[in-house]
């Protein structure tokens, strides 16, 4: 929608979807979640996804990270055409570009929050001198370096959200996409899940996108794209945005507001 | 809290060298011991589908040794039988000139004959009891008595002498070594005793030298119920059995082997015998699969989420499967450890108790056994497998 001069002539983008379609059912029962969305992700970027519920905003999401398959049109992440894919070449791209934030965490509740994101490294097969260090690493940066060996049962919802987060980001994907990190948050560990992604978003090689209700979280965004009824119907630069670089200050300065 | 995010999660990880900790197989452990419960029944399952296998096999393997106690003792190239015999057990005399025949024969080395007779045995208080008279002519380099536990083997040189086995006293109504009875109204001494020497069915075997059993059974001096050859070094087989098949009518000339078979499928399958412990082994193992199979598959569900998440996060279908598969085979070892040291102890407690019925465990058999408990478990995994393989990775969204 809006061509602000930064999006055309910025770094190019990790991922572009090209007029998506998503049909449900067949006949009377035909039901067209996504009616042709095109967008992109361009990396050290965070772009919130907003929108009504029912409006497609996790089918999007599934369909941009390879989770799901779209009807019709084009999708192409770190240089891979992803519609039409088979199931494991499908699995093959999420496993060596995309990490993914849930709101119900999806950890495993048998491993203790390293072994969680031991996991990933293992099924992208992410050979590290030392996994162990890596996982504890992506922890720390997390903050958790504390609660390596707890179990999720025994951690706070942001903690868990934390350690998902130290999950998608260990075996290093070019694109995060997390759907409402913060719904079952409380505002303050809600904010604090915000924050890291507005700081996993600043490595230059990464796009962070995010679906979220909460308006809370917008002074976050670099980019706020709004879906209805399966159509993109606005995409925004934050008026705070003044590129990559003081972007951040900008950003700092309204987590202390 | 947030220094080191952008460069710091997985700074080392593009490393081309290195280990990777595979937690495939952590999972699978984490999955089978957090629902106790389902891991309990499992191995419940497994445990006795292993016990009734091992102990029907073990039955199934004893009879097959009892059926060729006298066989394995006396090994020989080939055998002439009288034409139609269905197993050792099922004597009739040849005519008597098929040993002469025989060492006549291009290739062959030796020929030993032997009578196997089922005979009537008065027990010295009064009663009859019908058993297997065995004779061997040791003599002449033929087969010689073995197990004997008292006395000695010239022992039975003596007139009418013979040997039996300790364990069938109680059925010959005899109490020890020289009592007296008499076989086919002919008086006779046990002068020797054999122990652990068992025969399938219900008759006892007993030991003479040949003389003395064409004696108690009126078989004429060149009669023998089977002639035993030995062939020479280098000599075809084949060609000896068809010069002895073409010389010998009324006979039939058996590899030792077919011998064996012969008479074990006589015994274990036109009888029904052997059928009844296969259908035993068989419902043992199906049972075993079907609880496995309910279970693993009761576990994959309540872990559907997770698997669907891993599937999310990049996981290919044979890492999945491979978790699977992992749980099932841990489920096959715990099983197995179990079920066999309950089999074991199941085995020792019922030799005590019953020593008549042999139950056979070698080590050969356990290892057969475990790799049909892990068979047994990876075909149960198969429909968990199914399961999974249909999760959506979709389904890790909250909609
Ligand atoms: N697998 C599906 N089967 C049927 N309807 C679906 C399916 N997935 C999504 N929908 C429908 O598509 C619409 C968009 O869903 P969704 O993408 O989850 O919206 P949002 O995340 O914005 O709330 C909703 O009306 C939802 O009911
Ligand atoms: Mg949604």
């Amino acid at each position: 929608m809006s061509k602000a001069p930064r999006a055309s002539n910025g770094p190019r983008p990790l991922l572009e979807a090209r007029n998506i379609v998503k049909t449900i059912g067949t006949g009377a029962g035909e039901l067209h979640i996504l009616k042709g969305v095109s967008m992109d992700l361009r990396p050290g970027e965070l772009t919130l996804l907003m929108g009504p519920s029912g409006s497609g905003k996790t089918t999007l999401l599934s369909i941009l990270g390879c989770i799901l398959t779209a009807t019709s049109g084009e999708l192409h992440l770190a240089g891979h055409q992803a519609v039409g894919q088979s199931s494991e070449d499908l699995a093959e791209i999420r496993r060596q570009h995309v990490g993914f934030v849930f709101q119900s965490y999806n950890l495993f509740p048998t491993l203790t929050a390293i072994e969680n994101v031991l996991v990933a490294l293992d099924v992208r097969d992410a050979r590290s001198l030392d996994p162990m260090e890596t996982a504890a690493e992506a922890l720390k940066s997390v903050g958790l370096s504390h609660r390596m060996h707890t179990y999720p049962s025994k951690l706070s919802g942001g903690e868990k959200q934390r350690v998902a987060i130290a999950r998608s980001l260990a075996g290093r994907p070019s694109v995060v996409l997390a759907d409402e990190p913060t719904a079952a948050l409380d505002s303050e560990n809600g904010k604090a899940v915000m924050e890291l992604l507005a700081e996993v978003a600043k490595d230059p090689t990464r796009a962070v996108m995010a679906v979220t209700h909460d308006h809370r979280t917008l002074h976050y965004a670099d980019r706020i794209i709004t879906i209805e009824d399966g159509r993109i119907v606005g995409d925004d630069r934050s008026p705070n945005h003044k590129g990559p670089d003081n972007g951040a200050a900008s950003k700092k300065k309204n987590v202390a507001a | 809290m947030m220094k080191k995010i952008a460069a710091g999660a997985g700074s080392a990880a593009p490393a081309a060298q290195g280990k990777v900790i595979k937690m495939a197989p952590k999972i699978a452990y984490r999955n089978l011991f957090h629902d106790r419960m389902s891991l309990l029944v499992t191995l419940i399952g497994i445990v006795f589908s292993v016990v009734l296998v091992a102990i029907e096999v073990g039955l199934y393997k004893g009879s097959e040794n009892k059926i060729a106690t006298v066989l394995d003792k006396a090994p020989a190239d080939l055998w002439i039988v009288p034409f139609g015999t269905k197993s050792f057990d099922d004597p009739s005399l040849l005519i008597g000139h098929e040993k002469y025949a025989a060492l006549s024969t291009p290739g062959v080395l030796k020929a030993e004959d032997m009578i196997v007779s089922f005979s009537a045995w008065r027990k010295p208080e009064g009663g009859k009891k019908t058993f297997i008279l065995v004779g061997l002519d040791w003599a002449n380099g033929g087969t010689r008595p073995w197990s004997i536990d008292e006395g000695e083997v010239d022992d039975l040189n003596l007139p009418n002498a013979i040997a039996v086995d300790r364990s069938y006293f109680k059925d010959l109504g005899i109490e020890k070594k020289g009592d007296y009875a008499e076989i086919n109204n002919q008086r006779a001494q046990v002068t020797a005793v054999t122990k652990g020497i068992r025969s399938f069915t219900t008759l006892p075997y007993g030991f003479t030298p040949i003389a003395t059993a064409r004696k108690f059974t009126g078989a004429n001096a060149s009669q023998s119920t089977y002639v035993l050859v030995t062939l020479e070094k280098g000599a075809n087989l084949e060609a000896v059995r068809k010069s002895l098949a073409d010389r010998l009518q009324g006979a039939e000339i058996l590899t030792h082997d077919e011998f064996t078979r012969r008479s074990i499928n006589y015994w274990m399958f036109s009888t029904g015998a052997g059928l009844a412990l296969i259908t035993g082994m068989v419902l043992g193992a199906i049972v075993g699969v079907v609880i496995v199979a309910q279970t693993l598959y009761a576990s994959t569900k309540d872990h559907l989420n997770e698997f669907a998440t891993l599937r999310a996060l990049g996981a290919s279908a044979s890492y999945i499967h491979a978790v699977i598969l992992i749980q099932a085979l841990l489920s096959a070892v715990l099983g197995y450890a179990a079920g066999m040291l309950l089999a074991m102890l199941a085995i020792y407690r019922l030799s005590v108790r019953v020593p008549t019925l042999t139950i056979v465990m070698t080590p050969k058999i356990a290892a057969y056994l475990f790799a049909l408990t892990v068979g047994m478990c990876v075909f149960a995994a198969i429909t968990a497998i199914r399961k999974v393989t249909r999760i959506d990775p979709a389904g890790v969204f909250n909609r």
